[in-house]
C-alpha cells in the first residue's frame, strides 16, 4: 500500500475513532509501526492529530477536506459529498441540467468541474458562483426576486423565466419525504419554483441526505411517485426501499463501504 | 359425459406476502401430454406440490374422473395414481435399482407371508430393461449411478407403478440427448396406455417433439394454453415474459475500462462447453441460463472450485492456474455462492470470523489472530453496510437472509477483490436488502471492481448489467449488450428458440 493511501486510511479512522494506537494500525494495514510512526508525525505537521504514547489522538475541529471547510456547520456535510458522487456519475459531457436550491446540489456543483460543456440551470446564486469558475461550464439564471435568507431567485418572475428551458435532468434537493405528504420542502416560494422545474425535465432526480426521509416540511411539492431517480444515504427506512422499488423509481443509496474500512 | 383425467378448478394457495398462485384452472386428458412453462420462481413447483399432496391448496378443488377428491399428502396422491418424478433424485441411495423401482409393488412369495420374491424381482427387472432398451443391471446400488442414470431409475419406477397420472419436472436436465431419446420412447408407450403426464420444461425443442398442450405460468397465474400443433414460438415466448419494463434497478452509468479477465475455450466436466468470455473493469456481465446450463459451473471454475479440462484465464492478460479457491483469491476474485447457507457462510462462526476469513493476514499479529481487531473491522461494515445484528457476536445462522448476504459482500470487500462473482446474489431476501445490495454493486464498479452477476432473475440482468452472457445447454448461445436486451430475446436464446 502506498503512503496516500495509507495516510487516507489512518485519517478515515482518526475521523470515526478519535483515538488509535500504533500497533493496531500497523496490523490492519500490514506494515510496520516505524511507518506508522512515519505517517503520523506528517498528519502531526498537518496539524490533523496529536500523538500520544503508543498512538494518536484526532485534533478537534480537524478540517476534513481542505476544500470544503466553508460550510463545516453542516451536520450532514459527508453524507452529501456521498450523494453528490452518485449524482456526478449520472452527469454526462454536453448534458443539459438544473439544479434546484440547497446544500447537496452545491455539493454537486462543487464536483462538476471535471466534466465538458455542461450547460447547468440554476437558481441559486451559491451554485452560479461556485461553477462560475469553471470556464468549460456555461450557466445560466433566470431572472427574479432575491431571497437574501437562502440567496436565491425566487417569485412570479422565475417561474415564467423557467418556462423558456428544457433540460435532460433535473436535481430537485428536498428537505422531507412522507409517504402521505411525498415531498415536501420549507420554503413556499421554493416550493412554487419546484413545480416548475419539475415540467421542465426528461429526467426528475430527487436528492436529500438520509435525514430527511419520515420527515415533513413545510410547503408540498408532489407524490412520491413524481420521482424517477432518487439519490439518498442507505440508512433510510426499508418502507421507502420496498415503496420505490415497487413502484419502479431508480433509488440510488451512496454506500461508502470502501473507505475507511479496511 | 367424458371427463378429464385430472381438473383443477380455482385453486388458490398463499405462499408468502410476495408469492400466491392465484385462481389455478387447468385440465388434463387421458394419454395427454401437457406441458408446463414459466421461468424460475413462476409457481410451476408450487403447483405440482399441490397435486402430489407435498402441499395443501388454501382453496379450489381438484376433480379426478370428474369425482372431487383431496390430496393432503403424498400417499393420498400415490393412492389416486399420481407419480411425481422429482429434477433431483429421490432414490434410497443405499438400495439397489430393482429395490427401488419396486419399492411400492414388491413381488411377494406368498401374499400372507411378506417374504420378498427376490429372484421375480430381478428378472422382472432385467425384462423391463430389455423391453426399454436400458443398459442397467437391477443389482447396482443406486450410489454408484450418476445424476442422468438415477433420472432414468425414476422414469422406470414410475413406468412400474401403474401411475393414470405423473409428473415430470424437467426430466431432461440432467440427460444426454440419447438418454432423452430414451425417454422420449417411455412417454410415447405411456401416452398409448392412456396415462397422462404433466412435463415441465424450458426447452422448446423437446416441447414439440412430444408435447400435445402448453400452459404457460407467470407470477403464479395460468396465462394461457394451447395446443401445440401449430403452436406460435414468440407468442409463447410472449406469454412467458410479460409487459414492458419500466426501470426500477438502479443501474449507475460508469464508464468501461480495459479487460481484466480473459476466459478461453473453457470446458469442464459435462456442462460446459467451449466457453469463451472477456470482463471489462468497471464492467457488470451478466450470466444467464436456465437450470443446468452450466451457469453456476463456469462461476466454480474461475473460482477454482471446480476442475477445468482444458481451456485458460487470463486475469490483466497474465495466465493464471486456479487450482483451488486461495489461488482465485490471490488473483483477485471474489466469490458470492448461489448457496450461502451451506458455502458462503461458517454458520456458527460470528459475524466477525465470517467477514475476516479469506482476510486473515489482516487481522492477525503474526501467529494469532487479533479479535479485537477483527471485531473493530467488522464494526465499520455492520455500519456501513447496514447489517442488522442483535450483537456482533451473533452466529451467521441468526442473521435474516439479506443480512447473512451483506456479510458475505463485505468479506470480499475486505479482501478488496477485484472481479467478483456474484451467484444469484438476491434470492430469497427482501426488497430493501435487494436494493442495497445493487447499490452496493454500484458502489463496487466505482471503485474498480468488475462484477459478474449469475441471476435466474431476467430482470435484475437487464436492469443491472452491461452485456448479458445467454448459455444454452454449457454453450453460449449469444452475447446480448445491455441495449438490445429484452425478456423476449434473452428467453429465445436461454430455450434453444432462436441462434445467433
Amino acid at each position: 500500500m502506498f503512503a496516500p493511501e495509507r495516510i487516507r486510511l489512518i485519517k478515515g479512522m482518526l475521523l470515526d475513532k478519535v483515538h488509535i494506537n500504533v500497533s493496531d494500525l500497523s496490523t490492519m494495514l500490514n506494515v510496520s509501526e516505524v511507518t506508522i510512526r512515519r505517517d503520523l508525525e506528517k498528519l502531526e505537521r498537518e496539524n490533523f492529530l496529536t500523538r500520544t504514547h503508543g498512538g494518536a489522538v484526532i485534533n478537534t475541529q480537524s478540517p476534513t477536506d481542505e476544500d470544503f471547510v466553508e460550510i463545516d456547520d453542516d451536520p450532514f456535510f459527508q453524507q452529501r459529498i456521498e450523494i453528490s458522487e452518485i449524482a456526478l456519475h449520472m452527469i454526462e459531457d454536453h448534458d443539459v441540467i438544473l439544479l434546484s436550491h440547497g446544500l447537496t446540489n452545491l455539493c454537486i456543483a462543487k464536483k462538476i468541474s471535471n466534466k465538458k460543456n455542461v450547460t447547468v440551470l440554476t437558481n441559486d446564486l451559491n451554485i452560479a458562483s461556485e461553477l462560475a469558475a469553471n470556464p468549460s461550464i456555461k450557466v445560466i439564471m433566470p431572472g427574479g426576486d432575491l431571497d437574501v435568507n437562502s440567496m436565491t431567485l425566487v417569485g412570479k418572475l422565475t417561474e415564467d423565466n423557467l418556462n423558456n428551458f428544457f433540460v435532460t435532468k433535473a436535481f430537485i434537493e428536498v428537505e422531507g419525504v412522507d409517504p402521505l405528504r411525498g415531498f415536501t420542502v420549507q420554503s413556499m416560494d421554493c416550493a412554487s419554483i419546484i413545480k416548475e422545474m419539475i415540467n421542465i425535465t426528461n429526467e426528475r432526480i430527487i436528492v436529500c441526505p438520509y435525514k430527511c426521509f419520515d420527515n415533513i416540511a413545510f410547503s408540498q411539492i408532489g407524490p412520491l411517485n413524481l420521482a424517477n431517480k432518487v439519490i439518498t444515504n442507505p440508512s433510510i427506512p426499508d418502507q421507502y426501499k420496498n415503496y420505490f422499488f415497487e413502484n419502479k423509481i431508480q433509488l440510488f443509496t451512496a454506500f461508502n463501504s470502501y473507505e475507511g474500512g479496511m | 359425459m367424458l371427463y378429464p383425467l385430472l381438473e383443477l378448478m380455482h385453486v388458490n394457495k398463499k405462499l408468502s406476502e410476495f408469492f400466491a398462485l392465484k385462481d389455478i384452472c387447468m385440465e388434463l386428458n387421458k394419454g395427454e401430454v401437457h406441458v408446463l412453462m414459466g421461468e424460475n420462481g413462476s409457481g410451476k413447483s408450487t403447483l405440482m406440490n399441490i397435486i402430489w399432496g407435498a402441499l395443501s391448496k388454501d382453496s379450489g378443488d381438484i376433480f379426478i374422473d370428474g369425482n372431487s377428491v383431496s390430496i393432503s399428502s403424498p400417499m393420498d396422491a400415490k393412492r389416486l395414481g399420481i407419480a411425481m418424478i422429482h429434477q433431483h433424485s429421490s432414490l434410497f441411495e443405499q438400495f439397489t435399482i430393482a429395490e427401488n423401482i419396486y419399492i411400492d409393488n414388491k413381488p411377494h412369495i406368498s401374499k400372507g407371508l411378506k417374504i420378498i420374491d427376490w429372484n421375480k424381482m430381478f428378472s422382472d427387472c432385467q425384462t423391463l430393461f430389455e423391453k426399454l432398451g436400458f443398459p442397467f443391471n437391477g443389482k447396482t446400488i443406486v450410489r454408484n449411478l450418476n445424476v442422468a442414470e438415477k433420472q432414468l431409475v425414476e422414469i422406470c419406477k414410475a413406468y412400474v407403478s401403474n401411475a393414470r397420472i405423473i409428473i415430470m419436472d424437467e426430466p431432461t436436465s440432467s440427460l444426454t440427448e440419447p438418454e432423452a431419446l430414451l425417454l422420449f420412447d417411455i412417454i410415447k408407450e405411456l401416452k398409448k396406455s392412456g396415462v397422462a403426464i404433466i412435463y415441465i420444461s424450458h426447452k422448446l425443442e423437446e416441447i414439440q417433439q412430444i408435447g400435445d398442450r402448453i400452459s404457460v405460468i407467470r407470477d403464479g397465474e395460468i396465462i394461457g394454453t394451447q395446443n401445440i400443433m401449430g403452436m406460435d414460438v414468440d407468442n409463447i415466448i410472449h406469454m412467458m415474459t410479460g409487459m414492458e419494463l419500466k426501470e426500477r434497478y438502479p443501474k449507475l452509468p460508469v464508464k468501461l475500462g480495459t479487460e481484466v479477465l480473459n476466459v478461453k475455450n473453457l470446458c469442464a466436466g459435462t456442462t460446459i462447453k467451449n466457453i469463451n468470455f472477456t470482463l471489462r473493469k468497471r464492467e457488470i456481465l451478466g450470466i444467464i441460463g436456465l437450470v443446468g446450463s452450466g451457469r453456476s459451473k463456469i462461476a466454480k471454475c474461475i473460482f477454482g472450485m471446480d476442475k477445468i479440462d482444458t481451456g485458460e484465464i487470463y486475469i490483466y492478460d497474465k495466465k493464471v492456474n486456479l487450482n483451488s479457491p486461495a489461488d482465485a483469491i490471490d488473483s483477485g476474485i471474489g466469490y458470492v455462492t448461489e448457496d450461502r447457507t451451506t458455502e458462503g457462510l461458517f454458520m456458527y462462526l460470528n459475524v466477525p470470523q465470517n467477514i475476516s476469513a479469506p482476510n486473515i493476514s489482516k487481522v492477525s499479529n503474526r501467529l494469532l489472530i487479533d479479535t479485537k481487531i477483527e471485531e473493530t473491522i467488522a464494526n465499520t461494515y455492520i455500519s456501513k453496510l447496514g447489517i442488522k445484528v442483535g450483537t456482533i457476536h451473533d452466529k451467521a445462522a441468526y442473521l435474516s437472509g439479506g443480512n447473512q448476504q451483506k456479510v458475505v459482500l463485505a468479506k470480499w470487500i475486505m479482501s478488496k477483490s477485484k472481479i467478483l462473482i456474484l451467484d444469484e446474489p438476491t434470492k430469497g431476501i427482501d426488497i430493501a436488502s435487494k436494493v442495497d445490495i445493487y447499490n452496493v454493486m454500484n458502489e463496487m464498479v466505482t471503485k474498480d471492481v468488475s462484477i459478474i452477476l449469475i441471476s435466474a432473475d431476467v430482470d435484475e440482468v437487464i436492469g443491472m448489467c452491461d452485456r448479458i452472457i445467454v448459455l444454452y445447454n454449457g454453450k453460449i448461445s449469444a452475447v446480448v449488450p445491455r441495449k438490445e436486451a429484452t425478456r423476449e430475446n434473452l428467453l429465445a436464446y436461454a430455450t434453444g428458440g432462436k441462434h445467433k
